[in-house]
Formats: C-alpha cells, sequence, structure tokens
C-alpha cells in the first residue's frame, strides 16, 4: 500500500512544479498573509502573556477615590478602616502619578518602605548601585529605570533635578538603577520614598494616592472587595479586573488587526480558489484521465491534499518565520504601533513576542483548511463526474 | 519518471521550515518560563506593585493610556472614555461588562463612538 | 465476455440540446476476439465504447460482464475493475501535456502499489517495436500526431490489461506503423486478450471477428467473422 503513496507523494509534487504559475501564486499569497497575521497574534500574545504575569503578582486589590466619577486623592483614613476588614491581611498606602509631557512622561511611585515586610533580597531589583532603604526617606534618594537613565543620560551618584506640576524644581540623587531584566516595568520610572513622593506631587498629609491590599488567600477576594465597596467614593480594583483590563486592549486591539488579516486570508483563499479554476479545464482532463486509468474518486483527492498539504504547510511555516524575524529583529514595525494605539514604547525596547502552540497550530490551519478546500472541492467534484463526460467538458 | 527522480525541495524546506517554527515556538515557551521565574521581575512587581507595562503615549491628553483602561475612568477630556475607546481601536464599550458595572451614570457618548 | 442490452445514452436529457447518442445498443463481446464497432461519424461509437469501459454511465440499459450486471456498480468498484482489466486508446490521443512520453505512459501506473518503475523497460521495448524509443525524453506536445498516437499506444498497453478499448486508433499514424497496430492486436488476440475497436479502417475489419455497424445510435447490422 505504501508504495503507492509514494507514486501519489510524487505525483502530487509533478503537479505543483507542472502548475508553476497557480504554486507560485499561492504560496506568494500565503506567505505574506500568515507572515502578517503570524507578526500580529504573536505580539498580541506577547502583551497578553506578559499582562498575565505583571498582574499576577499584582496587589490583590487597588482602591482609589472617586468623586463625581473622577479619580482624587484617598483619605488615609480608609486605610485604617480597609485593615479592619476581614480577609484583609494588608493595606498599604500609595502615593505615585505621572510627571513630564508628551513623550518624556514618567511615572513616578512612592514607596513605604517601612510596609515591606518581607525580604526580598533586593540584589536582583538593580543592575548597578542600591535599592532604596527606610533611611533613605527625606534624602532624596531615588532608583531609576534603565531607559529614564540613558536618556536623562544619568548614572548612580548623580543628582538630577526634576520639575514637578507645580513647577517647582526637586533635587534627587541616584542611589540606583533598575536591571535589565526589569526593564519592561520599570523603563519610565522612578522611585523614592514616600514621603518624597508625596513632596514631590504636592500631596496634603492624610491623603493618599490609591491604597494597594493584600488579602487573605483563605478568603475569596470578591468577597473582600464587596465589603470594600461599601465605604463611600471608593473603586474597588481586583487584580482580576485589572487583568481584564489589560486583555480588552491588546485582545480588542489585536483581534481588530486579526479579523482584518483573516479577512485578507479569506480573499487569499478566494484567489486559489479561482486559480484552481483556472487551472480547472487542464485538471478536470487529468481527473478524468487519471480515472480512465483506474484511479478512484479518494485516490484524486489525496493526490490534490498532498498538494495542499505541502503548499499549505510550506508557506504556512514560511511565513510564520518571516513574523517571528520580523518581531524579534525588526521589532516589529508598524504592527508594535498599530497594537499599542495611542501609547509608544521607547525604541531601545523589545516588544514582548510569545509564539505560543495554540497560536501556531491555529496559524497554520486558518492556512491549510482554506487551501484544502479551495483546492479538493473543485478536484472532487471532477472526480464525482463521470470521466468520460470530464474529458469531454475539459476538451469543450 | 524523470521528474519523479530528482529530490524535490519544496516538501523538504516545508519541514525544515515546520521543525524551525515548533523549534522558535519550544525556545520562546522556555524563556516565557524563565522570565516567570525571574526572581528581579517577581520582586519588583511585588515590591513596587505598579502593574504596568511601561508605556508612554503620544496622545496628549491621557498620560498613561493603559492605567486609564484599567480604571475606566472618565479622564480629563469631555466624553474622553468614548474617545480613548473608540480611537485606539480596543473594543466596544458595549462589550467590556466592567464597563456597566463599575462606572456609575452611563455616558451615552460612548455608544456614539 | 461482455454484454449489453438495450444500452442508451442520452446526453442534456429534457433540455433543448438533448441528443441522443446511442439507443438501444445490443452487443456481445466474447474473451479472445477482436470486435469492431463501425459507422459514420456521430453513429455513437465511442459513447459505445465508453461505456463498455465503464467511463461513461448509461442513460438506460445494461451491461454484464461475465454475466454479472455492472451497470450500476459503485465508482469504486468501476475505477478498480479499469485499473486491473482495461487499456484506453483514445481518438483525440488524450496524452497528458507538459509531461514526457515515458512519463505519459508511467503516469496511470502510479494508481498500483508498485513502483513504477519496474514497468519501464516493457515501455522501452513498445516504444522499439512503434520506432519512437528516440523521442521517449520528448514532451508530448513536440510529438507528431502519428507519434502521439504511438505513445497512447505504449500507455494502454504497459500494463498488458485483459480488455483492450481501441477509439479509431490508426487515425492519425502512417501506414507501416498502421500495419504495426493490426499486428500487435492480431497478437493480443492470440494471447486471449479482448479488443474493441471503434475504426472506418476496413484493413482492421479484415482481422475482425466479429463487425457492428452503427448509425445514429443504433446498431443496424451485426457480422461475425
Amino acid at each position: 500500500m505504501l508504495k503507492r503513496h509514494r507514486n501519489f507523494f510524487h505525483y502530487a509534487l509533478d503537479c505543483l512544479k507542472k502548475y508553476k504559475t497557480r504554486t507560485f501564486v499561492v504560496l506568494i499569497a500565503f506567505t505574506i498573509a500568515i507572515s502578517m497575521l503570524s507578526s500580529i497574534l504573536f505580539l498580541k500574545d506577547g502583551l497578553e502573556r506578559e499582562a498575565e504575569l505583571s498582574v499576577s503578582l499584582a496587589p490583590d486589590i487597588t482602591v482609589s477615590y472617586l468623586q463625581g466619577g473622577r479619580v482624587l486623592l484617598l483619605p488615609s483614613s480608609y486605610i485604617d478602616k480597609a485593615s479592619e476588614i476581614k480577609g484583609v491581611v494588608r493595606a498599604l498606602p500609595r502615593i505615585w502619578g505621572y510627571d513630564g509631557k508628551g513623550l518624556n512622561t514618567y511615572t513616578v511611585r512612592g514607596l513605604d518602605l517601612s510596609g515591606v515586610e518581607v525580604d526580598y533580597g533586593f540584589s536582583n531589583l538593580v543592575k548597578k548601585g542600591r535599592f532604596l532603604v527606610p533611611e533613605d526617606a527625606g534624602t532624596g534618594s531615588i532608583v531609576i529605570g534603565e531607559l529614564l537613565a540613558g536618556v536623562l543620560k544619568v548614572d548612580v551618584g548623580d543628582t538630577m533635578i526634576l520639575l514637578s506640576e507645580s513647577i517647582e524644581a526637586n533635587r534627587f540623587t541616584v542611589v540606583g538603577i533598575f536591571s535589565s531584566e526589569t526593564t519592561i516595568y520599570t523603563a519610565d520610572l522612578i522611585v523614592m520614598p514616600i514621603d518624597d513622593a508625596r513632596k514631590f506631587f504636592k500631596i496634603p498629609e492624610g491623603y493618599v494616592t490609591d491604597m494597594i491590599i493584600y488579602t487573605d488567600p483563605e478568603v475569596p477576594v470578591d468577597n473582600v472587595a464587596a465589603e470594600l465597596s461599601t465605604m463611600p467614593n471608593a473603586r474597588v480594583l481586583t487584580k482580576d479586573i485589572l487583568l481584564r483590563g489589560y486583555k480588552a486592549a491588546y485582545g480588542g486591539r489585536g483581534g481588530f488587526l486579526v479579523t482584518f488579516w483573516v479577512i485578507l486570508l479569506s480573499a487569499v483563499a478566494l484567489v486559489c480558489f479561482s486559480q484552481a479554476t483556472i487551472v480547472g479545464r487542464e485538471s478536470m482532463f487529468e481527473v478524468g484521465l487519471l480515472k480512465t486509468f483506474g484511479f478512484t474518486t479518494l485516490d484524486i483527492i489525496e493526490i490534490r491534499l498532498i498538494e495542499s498539504l505541502i503548499l499549505g504547510v510550506f508557506s504556512a511555516s514560511l511565513g510564520m518565520v518571516i513574523g517571528i524575524v520580523y518581531d524579534i529583529w525588526f521589532k516589529a514595525g508598524i504592527f508594535a504601533q498599530s497594537l499599542l494605539g495611542w501609547a509608544f514604547l521607547p525604541a531601545e525596547f523589545h516588544m514582548p513576542v510569545y509564539v505560543s502552540f495554540p497560536s501556531v497550530f491555529s496559524l497554520y490551519a486558518v492556512t491549510v483548511l482554506p487551501l484544502l478546500f479551495a483546492t479538493t472541492v473543485p478536484a472532487w467534484l471532477n472526480a464525482i463526474t463521470d470521466p468520460e463526460l470530464a474529458m469531454r467538458r475539459a476538451a469543450a | 519518471m524523470t521528474t519523479m527522480r530528482k529530490i524535490n525541495l519544496l516538501p523538504l524546506v516545508a519541514l525544515i521550515l515546520t521543525i524551525m517554527v515548533f523549534a522558535l515556538c519550544f525556545i520562546n515557551e522556555l524563556s516565557w518560563a524563565a522570565l516567570e521565574q525571574s526572581e528581579a521581575r517577581k520582586t519588583v512587581r511585588e515590591v513596587i506593585g505598579l502593574p504596568s507595562i511601561a508605556l508612554g503615549t503620544n496622545y496628549g491628553a491621557t498620560r498613561n493610556p493603559l492605567l486609564e483602561v484599567y480604571s475606566t475612568a472618565l479622564y480629563d477630556v469631555p466624553g474622553g472614555y468614548c474617545y480613548i475607546y473608540t480611537t485606539s481601536f480596543i473594543g466596544w464599550p458595549m462589550s467590556d461588562p466592567n464597563f456597566f458595572e463599575k462606572v456609575p451614570g452611563f455616558n451615552f457618548t460612548a455608544m456614539k463612538g | 465476455m461482455i454484454e449489453t442490452m438495450n444500452l442508451t445514452k442520452i446526453y442534456n436529457p429534457g433540455t433543448p440540446r438533448e441528443v441522443v447518442a446511442a439507443r438501444d445498443v445490443n452487443i456481445r463481446i466474447d474473451d479472445g476476439t477482436i470486435t469492431i464497432l463501425r459507422g459514420p461519424s456521430g453513429s455513437g461509437k465511442t459513447t459505445v465504447l465508453s461505456m463498455i469501459g465503464l467511463i461513461l454511465t448509461p442513460s438506460s440499459g445494461r451491461i454484464l460482464i461475465d454475466g454479472e450486471n455492472v451497470t450500476r456498480y459503485s465508482d469504486y468498484w468501476k475505477a478498480l475493475y479499469r485499473r486491473m482489466n482495461v487499456g484506453f486508446i483514445f481518438q483525440h490521443i488524450n496524452l497528458l501535456p507538459g509531461y514526457t512520453a515515458m512519463e505519459n505512459v508511467l503516469i496511470p501506473l502510479l494508481c498500483l502499489d508498485e513502483d513504477v518503475l519496474n514497468y519501464k523497460n516493457k515501455a522501452l521495448e513498445l516504444f522499439k517495436r512503434l520506432k519512437i524509443t528516440e523521442r521517449v525524453g520528448n514532451l508530448v506536445q513536440q510529438l507528431s500526431g502519428g507519434e502521439q498516437q504511438r505513445v497512447a499506444l505504449v500507455r494502454a498497453l504497459v500494463r498488458d490489461p485483459k480488455i483492450i478499448l481501441a477509439d479509431e486508433p490508426t487515425v492519425f499514424v502512417d501506414e507501416e506503423t498502421a500495419r504495426i497496430v493490426f499486428e500487435m492486436f492480431g497478437e493480443l488476440r492470440d494471447q486471449g486478450k479482448t479488443v474493441v475497436v471503434s475504426t472506418h479502417d476496413p484493413r482492421l475489419i479484415k482481422i475482425a471477428d466479429r463487425v457492428y455497424t452503427m448509425e445514429k445510435g443504433t446498431v443496424v447490422r451485426e457480422q461475425e467473422a
């Protein structure tokens, strides 16, 4: 039995050579479409996975203060109230915000160093210098992201002046630079002791930007969140909601682009179908003749399946390799911009790329299946016709 | 058959490319697994507690669009919620259950987007 | 033995383009004989030949092979039957363009569970006998009509089929090749093969065991040799 299938395999290859134009059109069209599609898909997956990663270890609940639907400062008294709720292990104040404008926006985070109870071994957090210690409070010590350090041309030990929103000069000393490994989170980050941040943003005593809450694993987070929601003006964001937000952002954008490319891919499949029809007359004759010699309908379909599989797998694999190379080595160019929308990643950044097995399989599926359909269906229609009639129609 | 005897490169290259794709996939999975285990990243996420990818913005009316999306806030421009959502192709607000659940006072401008 | 009973073929039935290609054709083809279908163009010879070869389904009537009615057998069964038993020579030659003469001979063998190259020597013998050995590597579109017809002959015979169905096999070939074709048909009959030929050629009629004359889709005369 195997020899027969080997014969069909060789014949399918001969057909690919024989119908060079069709082979070429299909290969080029599918390779381009798949390279674009895979590039977007891998980026989207990368951003989503990065989001999942980042959220996985984030505080369980974030509480901010709303008034008239706008986010305002949270009274510190909320922290004490939250601490009393069943299931809350720790409620920590947070002061953070943005500074600068346009492309030079950076994130300032005030850290309550006394609230960090876990021994984290901060040595892996910074690539140069050291991380903040409680004694840094009021000294103007900061730890900054590697990218920001590059942009501002500062190093450990340097002093820098940052203008606040109130257009007041604040002097800071760089004591550490975040490690490259953490760049995706820390690129634009400036971390300072919480009181320094309060001073920088001119946040009055008794108020914080928001608070973060770590819950008891034994108590469902939603229960704690529901309890917190009873506090007036509190907006409660669980980790799950944050992740949904991320996914809505990247998944939505990615989905939009993927939909666009899937439509394009369908158009490509139609081109293939029409190509199959163009060569249809010759193919119809060939099928009729082969059937005359004793090829069964299944034999004919097997040959066309082999052709389509080779073409589909070739173009899908090549397209994916191009997509990966484009994402990783060429930083995804236009697609990264489309995915990020108004947001931008500094040029020094590599977009996170996730080449997942499910995505790879789905890309093979969206290439090979339409191609199988586009080429096999005409062959099948010919193959179920009387061979003599098929040849006669082809000759007509 | 004469042509049949020739080694045809197409399936061979297809096979090599497919192996390449799966190899890249595997390597990529390993590197993500390594990232997941990265102590430095874990520390920064837990200690700093800002679960945001460091993105800037080209849109003058927003500061960090992703964080704004998280918090579903009606930001600093009238109808900003609608504007941010629709101009960034994030999705229809109606498809985001969070929109209905968390934003008090439904903003009808969002529907026009 | 192949028998047909009231075999009828109507193309495009019930439409203004309806054509009755064959009507109530009753013929009998014994094993190891040469049977001729003769008649003017459009008399239905090719249609009957195609129906006998099971590559065209009749509109009505029956085809019996060794007494068994195979008319409505499955497409799959018919394909296997053709694969194992029938060699075709077409009026329009029907070679596959883009392939060489040798490839055209070997392609029909791909559906066998064998290495097709095993048949190469047999094909070369036949090519030699038909005097086109030097053309085996040429693409078929580079061959003359006569050469193409000879390639088609080799293609039909290389598998050593039990039944050979030939539609106007000498129409494009020269005198000498025609003579070789007659000789080969004679030899095939001597080997116990069944040959059915549709032809105008009176020389072939001379070597036939039975001749059916067709007109307007029906058999009008049957002659035994």
